[in-house]
């Protein structure tokens, strides 16, 4: 009801002003008109009652004037005479003329079913809704004779009230009607004012001109409208004029401007070229020298020198080495820092990424008393989304500042669910490195991810390094989504830790992946490891399995021991299948006994452990790969492999071949990618060393022409960059090569290349 | 019958015996019916004062003599005295039948000629047109005789008859009122 109340009343007020006008007149003048109508009937009823009681009055007085003498005398027929006499008046009723004792002396009635009522105590005028009575005391002298009642009906009152309503009713609707005529011919001066304004707001709406102006009729409000829009107008005017001016000197502006910088811009591009082509130029032409430095000291290593001159040699190579390192991390930074980084998003194997990160510095520093621990919380993703080789880029950083500062304990790796505040499951990966190295003090812990700056210079000259890697891992970090956060206690060490979205990964968790078989395995574990995170992860990836765990007394079947450099020696308690000892590289000695395992122990081996025990198939996978080929280094692919270098730098190609030589291997030499290809084209290669940079055609061009052709027997292309790898490894996989190396190209980072090729086509055979 | 259970002593007192009680009651009914009709005679004559108008200055004071009727006289009396205000009042006189009566009649407004006045009608009416006194009688003729108003007895009812040619010759107006209720 309220709402359609409301609605009407919306609707109402939303009239146009004509309509408004005329139900205002209409409304004014019915209302007027039917008080007017109201008030009529009630005084036409007035004064019918009026007149008629002054008539009854009359005809009352009459009557008992002429009865008196009949009343006196006793004499009721005469009486009746006089009250018959009434008829002639045809509204009266009744008459009655009662005797002082009020009983009835004689009566008239119209219509004999009438009763005649007892004589009446009160005198004068009585009204009722249905009749209008008189009565009258009949006086002699004073003295009181008899009473007279004489009753008329309503008829003749309900006739006069009709007759005076249908007259209020007429005038009211002619009043209205002539009101609205009057109305409908006033309002024209009231909206014909309103409507012309109405168009002309249009007009000026709908063509926008503004110097049209309102016509004024009158002198009255709506007059003063116009006078008032057509003041405005003027002011509208006015200012679009200045707006105009003010548009032509910002235009002006704007193109002088655009034309500066467009300028500026050019002259931008061409320094952002100029810089682009600098970096690539010096990242050639840096590398290719140092390659050659790089890799004769490498040869020269190998050769029979006496001890000063390996001495000499050693500083050569690690001056080498941090040269370039020095040199990765400035166009890495150039590269962030220009907006040129982009990440990929493909899935990856994040057991895999974080193992090979810790083997690549584990590796680098396995002459320290350091031991290297990984953790990977076993229900984590398997693959997740990302970019594996900045991720690798970043934690490999973190290793290699936290080995560098580390000089006895441990550098841990650590992978986990991100701890939230309530009991919701994480889907945020954390990962840390901890280390309990020299730490950093408090006051510089803000200068840490500041490009070029170190702790302070002292550690510069202590520990080397350009400042540049943790600016760098931050700014990729960050463009991951993340946010690399340190807590350090100095002199006791530091954690560097950051977090990353597992938004859209696999569900397949690390534990599901490396099961050694797909049913619980009902076996017993013991697990003896100093090194409680360690062992709480190995714990924990045994029970995912199905492994019971056990205490040493109870014999288990599978026991796992260690013997770390900075942790108590504990030795695998004798177990019913299989006992493994982790341990530390320089640990290895001749009591050496079972199956062991190097620092940092990955999570595939512990898989193959209870794998080859049970009976399942060992899982083998690139780090399993690479395992195997540590363990076994001396197993080269065959001498009889043929080998194919295609490099235009002379000194390069003499390294190469001296490297190879030393290994045992012929190369044939092609100077640029034509003559690689033509060389494919008529003898078959095991594998072709491709470098990417060279005239005629690059390496990349080269390896689509060899891809393209069906028939010949497709080589192992090992692709050589000048360039920083991640952006050249995306190209060269797109390209159809199998592997790639960095230059400068190291004896031992050939040698890997031949162990995984040897692995690759072991397995694929 | 009845005589020959009286004894015989008594018999030849008998017949006078009934015959007086006969009389007695007769009598005694008629006496009722007398001062009835009296009473209404009264109200009439003190009424008739109403409707009546005289030429000559009239006074609330109106004197009325009752000529041989006892029984009238004494009835008129007692009602006049009751219907006597202080603006209104009433005078009663009797007219002895042996006095002469031109004394009597001195100042009278109305003048009831009782039983057995025949022979003096016509000297009443001759003084009374002087006077303007209004004549009234319950005797048959009167009215003939020059007589105003002559009361009479119409199924059993008492009425009046008014004698309109001679009012004018009494110098007296009667209200036209009066006149509708009159029988003649």
């Amino acid at each position: 009801m309220g709402k359609r109340l409301q609605a009407w009343a919306s609707s109402l007020v939303s009239i146009s002003v004509r309509k408004k006008f005329l139900l205002a007149t209409k409304l004014s003048s019915l209302a007027t008109l039917s008080l007017f109508g109201v008030a009529y009937v009630f005084h036409e009823k007035a004064t019918f009652i009026e007149q008629k009681t002054e008539h009854l009055s009359s005809l009352s007085s009459i009557v008992a004037s002429n009865s008196e003498a009949s009343l006196i005398f006793d004499d009721p027929i005469t009486a009746a005479d006089y009250l018959n006499s009434l008829s002639s008046e045809t509204d009266i009723t009744l008459a009655a003329l009662y005797k002082p004792d009020g009983s009835l002396f004689t009566s008239y009635q119209r219509t004999p079913s009438l009763k005649i009522p007892p004589a009446p105590e009160t005198y004068g005028s009585i009204l009722t809704p249905s009749s209008v009575s008189r009565v009258t005391k009949i006086l002699v002298r004073q003295e009181h004779v008899g009473t007279l009642l004489i009753e008329t009906d309503s008829r003749s009152l309900h006739a006069e009230l009709r007759k005076a309503i249908t007259i209020a009713v007429i005038i009211v609707a002619l009043g209205t009607l002539f009101s609205v005529w009057i109305a409908n011919l006033l309002q024209r001066l009231i909206t014909r004012p309103l409507l012309e304004l109405e168009q002309f707001a249009k007009q000026v709406a709908q063509d926008g001109n503004y110097s049209r102006r309102a016509s004024k009729r009158f002198d009255d409000e709506i007059g003063s409208l116009a006078q008032s829009v057509n003041t405005m107008m003027e002011g509208v005017q006015e200012r679009d004029r200045a707006i105009s001016e003010h548009n032509r000197t910002l235009e002006d502006q704007v193109s002088t401007r655009t034309r500066e910088l467009r300028t500026a811009m050019h002259k931008a591009e061409a320094a952002s070229k100029a810089k682009s082509e600098f970096l690539s130029t010096m990242s050639h032409e840096l590398r290719t020298p140092l390659n050659a430095i790089v890799g004769m000291s490498s040869v020269l290593a190998s050769e029979k020198i006496d001890h000063e001159l390996q001495n000499y040699v050693k500083i050569i190579q690690s001056s080498s080495d941090n040269l370039l390192a020095i040199i990765n991390e400035i166009l890495d930074y150039s590269k962030i820092e220009s907006g040129h980084l982009e990440l990929e998003t493909a899935p990856f194997s994040l057991p895999d990424c974080l193992e090979e990160a810790i083997d690549m510095v584990a590796a680098l520093h396995w002459e320290k008393q350091v031991d290297f621990f990984v953790t990977l919380d076993p229900s984590l993703p398997y693959t997740i989304l990302g970019d594996i080789t900045r991720l690798r880029q970043v934690v490999v950083n973190l290793l290699g500042n936290a080995a560098k500062f580390t000089r006895t304990g441990y550098v841990w790796l650590e992978a986990k669910y991100a701890s939230t505040d309530d009991d919701v499951p994480s889907s945020t990966l954390s990962i840390a490195v901890h280390d309990t190295g020299i730490g950093i003090p408090q006051d510089r812990l803000d200068r840490l991810f500041q490009a070029f700056s170190q702790v302070d210079s002292t550690t510069t000259r202590q520990y080397g390094g350009t400042g540049l890697g943790l600016a760098i891992s931050q700014k990729l970090v960050k463009a991951m989504g993340g946010d690399i956060a340190v807590r350090s206690v100095e002199g006791k060490g530091t954690t560097f830790s950051f977090e990353l979205s597992l938004a859209n990964a696999p569900a397949e968790t690390i534990a599901a992946r490396l099961a050694p078989d797909p049913l619980p395995i009902d076996r017993s574990l013991s697990v003896q490891v100093p090194f409680t995170p360690l062992k709480e992860s190995l714990e924990a990836l045994g029970k995912r399995w199905g492994l019971k765990l056990v205490t040493p007394e109870e014999r288990p079947d599978f026991s796992i021991g260690s013997r770390f450099n900075n942790f108590e020696e504990q030795k695998p308690v004798p177990a019913k299948l299989a006992s493994l000892t982790i341990q530390h590289p320089l640990k290895r000695n001749a009591d050496s006994q079972g199956i062991y395992s190097n620092c940092p122990f990955r999570l595939s081996e512990a898989r193959n452990f209870i794998a080859q025990a049970i009976g399942s198939p060992p899982k083998v996978t690139k780090n399993k790969a690479r395992h195997q080929q540590q363990q076994q280094a001396d197993r080269l692919p065959s001498k009889c492999t043929r080998i194919l270098l295609a490099e235009d730098n002379k000194v390069n190609q003499k390294v190469f071949k001296l490297i190879m030589k030393r290994e045992g291997f012929a190369v044939d030499i092609a100077n640029d990618g034509q003559e690689a290809v033509a060389a494919v084209l008529k003898k078959p290669y095991d594998i072709i060393f491709m470098d990417l940079q060279m005239p005629k055609m690059d390496g990349l061009e080269a390896c689509r022409i060899i891809r393209a052709n069906d028939e010949i027997d497709q080589p192992w292309i090992i692709g050589f960059t000048a360039n920083v790898e991640s952006d050249a490894e995306p190209a060269m996989r797109a390209a159809g090569m199998n592997d790639f190396l960095s230059k400068p190209v190291k004896d031992e980072r050939v040698r890997q290349a031949l162990y995984d090729y040897k692995a690759q086509n072991a397995f694929a055979l | 019958m009845k005589m020959t259970l009286l004894p015989p002593k008594f018999r030849h007192f008998a017949i006078p015996l009934i015959a007086l009680c006969l009389f007695a009651a007769t009598a005694s009914d008629s006496q009722a019916q007398s001062l009835n009709e009296d009473s209404l005679k009264a109200n009439y004559l003190l009424r008739f004062v109403d409707f009546v108008r005289w030429e000559k200055p009239k006074t609330g004071h109106s004197k009325i003599g009752v000529l041989n009727e006892p029984s009238l006289y004494r009835e008129l009396k007692s009602i006049a005295a009751d219907k006597s205000t202080p603006t209104r009042s009433f005078e009663i006189v009797e007219i002895d039948a042996n006095a002469p009566y031109l004394d009597q009649a001195k100042g009278l407004d109305m003048i009831y000629v009782g039983r057995g006045q025949k022979k003096r009608w016509s000297d009443i009416v001759t003084n009374s047109r002087q006077e303007a006194t209004i004549t009234v009688s319950s005797e048959t003729g009167f009215m003939d005789s020059g007589g105003l108003i002559e009361f009479v007895t119409l199924q059993n009812r008492l009425r009046f008859a008014l004698n309109l040619i001679e009012v004018d010759s009494y110098n007296l107006g009667v209200s036209s009122k009066l006149a509708q209720l009159a029988v003649r």
